[in-house]
């Protein structure tokens, strides 16, 4: 049979291990990164369908808006509706609009009536004469003209240095309220003159309170006024005072309104002339924020609404948080207007507003990133849990398989060296035979002694080959189960007398001698006698065939507690301890028997052990390299 | 009368080769083992050694090869069966040294003292001669007619 090299199989199977090893490795590569591009994808499709959610939420809430929009209906402090009507009428809830667009113009006492009093004041500077003029004036009935000579006579008396005089004037002129004076109220005048009178006449305390107060008013919109005097009002009143960051930002977000509606205002005018759409939403970027505006009407009336942020948070916050994603809004200017929460997520889904219709880009990230990533990363972790099993399994099928094939080549080579040793062990003795009985043919022994010497040969030959044939026939039955043993109580000694004896007129040529030892008090044993022969046989065969040139070989006869011990003891080259065990096993042959030609099948020490145990009994060994071998066979005495 | 040393450690086998040697006229000696017979060969002057390869301690390659490397110059018959060994016997590089040998490659039947007595003559015969030439001779693988 023409086996492949054990290890030339072994280095296929590793490699073919090894590829395969490879290829897991490779595949679980490309399954983790397909794995991680599907869960990307996954994670990109749930903010896609919540930008879809968050667009349509929206969108609904501005239609919300727009389909109720008026005037009146008051959204909180960072949203502002307002309309707009013709004849340049801009209404919105009372208070709320800082300042307005335009204002109506109401009518202003004649100047006619002061220009006497004036021509005194200005020309001839008889600032007393023109008081005179003026108080009288200012008991006219019509509060037009009172409020026109109040201010004037106001004036002369602080250019008269009757400073008290004058502040009282402006008290007085404050009663009359919103009556236009000088293009505006005719209380805002006063106050205002008020307090620069205060801040003149260095009554700081008083000109505190005054300034306070009147800033109060103008912020929360007390009279209708335009851009150009609210801008005036605020920044001369703002000189007097200090303000808390917080109030300013509270005004920022008013100021930022009223810039809104200006602009939108503007925008319905130029519409106006050129017909044009009448719903609209846009952005506006102004005072540092992002202005929503939304209107609906025609060139005639408009309604609209301005909103801050804050308004929008507030309105849609919780909301789009309870989508579970983060969304933030952005301007056409790309100014973010705001984020339901701070998001470091690496996925985001983006809404642009020529898609949506909506005024912002939306940008909607995964509201729990983390999650997302713990999530991805527990799957990745299952899934190399189980390829690292599989490797681990594929490792583990390659090894035991490489290791069965080892042993079945092992197992095979070692029955072909046992198939080609009994070959050999048949033909020694055939062809001596052979030799012998073609002389005899030939006659060419013609001496009565030599040819004794002949037939003691043949004979010998003769039962070379029986006990081989008898050997391999035991061997056999062994191996299968079948060998009977037939147990009988034996006096050992005479066992071990007996085959030492036929063993040494077996073996005369061979020039060994054999001492026997025996204790006296044996113990009585059942054994198979032709078994325990064979065995014995087999271990002096060892003996001889492994010493040659060391002749003494002792056999002894021991009692060891209630065991039978049959000890052979050579002078033969020893046996490493790693071979102790291998060396009983079938067709396996000591390295000793390679080193030296020692001829032999490979199954007389697995007889021997097979006996051994057939008994109840074992066999040992005691041996190192250089310092010969102990066998001992370990019988059980009876009780 | 030639003189011819016998290594082979099977008794009876040697028994037999002695009988039909002496039989045909030669001079035997017989030796067991390979050490006795590297002892032999380098005390007296053999005419021919018949070397058996498988030998207890030392086998018949390396007796072969200690001989050739101490000089001595002895032809030598290998005997085998085995198809194998005669390849590696054939694989020895002999050629280089002076000595003939010959392979018996015989099949078991026909391998008795007579033929091998006929081979032993024409094998010592064409040593000698070679010898003589001192030329470098290959080695021959025979068959017994």
């Amino acid at each position: 049979m023409n086996l492949r090299r054990p290890r030339s199989i072994l280095a296929l199977f590793l490699a073919v291990s090894v590829v395969s090893v490879l290829a897991l490795v490779w595949l679980s590569w490309h399954l983790l990164e397909q794995d991680r591009a599907l869960e990307n994808q996954r994670i990109q499709e749930r903010l896609e369908r919540a930008a879809d959610l968050v667009v349509a939420s929206i969108d609904l809430g501005l239609s919300e808006i727009e389909n109720h929009l008026s005037p009146l209906s008051d959204l909180g402090d960072h949203a502002l509706p307002v309309a707009f009507g013709p004849g340049e009428i801009v209404t919105a809830p009372h208070g709320r609009l800082l300042y307005y667009p335009v204002i109506p113009r109401a009518p202003e006492a004649s100047l006619k009536v002061f220009e006497a009093g004036e021509d005194l004041e200005f020309r001839l500077q008889n600032y007393a004469g023109a008081i005179t003029a003026f108080s009288a004036l200012a008991l006219s009935k019509d509060p037009l003209i009172r409020a026109g000579a109040l201010v004037r006579l106001a004036r002369n008396l602080r250019k008269n240095k009757q400073m008290n005089d004058a502040l009282e004037v402006y008290e007085e002129l404050v009663l009359l309220g919103s009556t236009p004076t000088c293009g505006d109220p005719a209380e805002l005048v006063a106050r205002q003159a008020r307090c620069s009178l205060l801040n003149e006449l260095n009554q700081l305390s008083e000109l505190q309170h005054a300034a306070e107060s009147l800033n109060a008013d103008l912020q929360q919109g007390r009279w209708q006024l335009d851009r150009i005097s609210f801008k005036f009002h605020s920044q001369e009143v703002q000189r007097w005072l200090t303000f808390e960051p917080d109030a300013l930002a509270q005004r920022q977000s008013a100021l930022a309104l009223a810039a809104a509606v200006e602009s939108l205002w503007e925008q319905w005018n130029e519409l106006g002339r050129v017909g044009g759409d009448s719903r609209g939403r846009r952005t506006l970027w102004v005072h540092g924020q992002s202005i929503l505006l939304l209107w609906d009407g025609t060139p005639e009336k408009l309604v609209a609404l301005a909103a801050c942020p804050k308004f929008l948070e507030a309105r849609w916050g919780q909301a789009l948080r309870n989508l579970g994603v983060t969304v933030s809004l952005l301007d056409s200017d790309s100014h973010e207007v705001f984020q339901t929460s701070p998001s470091t997520s690496p996925w985001q889904a983006l809404r642009t507003s020529s898609d949506t219709r909506l005024p912002w880009t939306l940008r909607i990230f995964s509201a729990d990133p983390a999650g997302d990533l713990a999530q991805l990363a527990g799957r990745r972790r299952l899934l190399l849990a189980g390829l690292a099993l599989l490797g681990l399994m594929l490792l583990m099928s390659g090894y035991f398989t490489t290791r069965a094939v080892s042993r079945e080549l092992g197992a095979s080579r070692l029955q072909s060296d046992f198939v080609s040793a009994v070959s050999h062990e048949f033909r020694t003795p055939l062809t001596s035979m052979r030799h012998l009985t073609d002389s005899l043919d030939r006659g060419i022994v013609s001496d009565e002694k030599r040819l004794r010497q002949y037939y003691t040969a043949l004979a010998h030959e003769t039962e070379r080959l029986h006990r081989l044939v008898e050997s391999l026939l035991n061997f056999g039955r062994m191996e299968a189960g079948a060998f009977e043993y037939r147990f009988e109580p034996v006096d050992v000694t005479f066992l071990a007398r007996d085959i030492v004896a036929e063993f040494q007129k077996e073996f005369t040529s061979s020039g060994h001698s054999f001492e026997l030892l025996m204790n006296d008090n044996l113990p009585q044993i059942r054994v198979d006698r032709e078994a325990l022969s064979l065995a014995l046989w087999n271990l002096l065969d060892n003996a001889v065939k492994y010493s040659p040139g060391r002749p003494t070989i002792w056999i002894e006869l021991a009692r060891e507690g209630k065991r039978v011990a049959f000890r052979v003891r050579d002078q033969g080259p020893g046996i490493p301890v790693e071979e102790h065990r291998a060396i009983f096993n079938k067709f396996v042959r000591g390295s000793a028997a390679r080193a030296s030609n020692v001829k032999g099948t490979g199954v007389g020490l697995a007889i021997v052990r097979h006996t051994a145990r057939a008994h109840g009994g074992e066999v040992q060994v005691e041996s190192r390299p250089g310092e010969g071998s102990t066998f001992t066979i370990l019988l059980p005495g009876e009780e | 009368m030639m003189h011819i040393l016998v290594v082979e450690d099977e008794a009876n086998i040697a028994l037999a080769l002695e009988d039909d040697l002496r039989k045909e006229g030669y001079e035997v000696e017989i030796v067991g083992d390979g050490d006795s017979a590297c002892r032999r060969a380098m005390e007296s002057a053999f005419d021919l050694i018949l070397l058996d390869v498988m030998l207890p301690k030392k086998d018949g390659f390396e007796v072969c090869r200690d001989l050739r490397r101490a000089r001595v110059r002895t032809p030598i018959l290998m005997l085998t069966a085995k198809t194998q060994e005669a390849e590696k016997i054939l694989g020895f590089e002999l050629g280089a040294d002076d000595y003939v040998t010959a392979v018996l490659r015989m099949s078991s039947r026909k391998y008795s003292a007579s033929a091998m007595s006929r081979w032993i003559s024409r094998a010592t015969r064409s040593g000698a001669t070679a010898g003589l030439s001192s030329s470098h001779r290959r080695s021959s693988s025979c068959s017994p007619p």
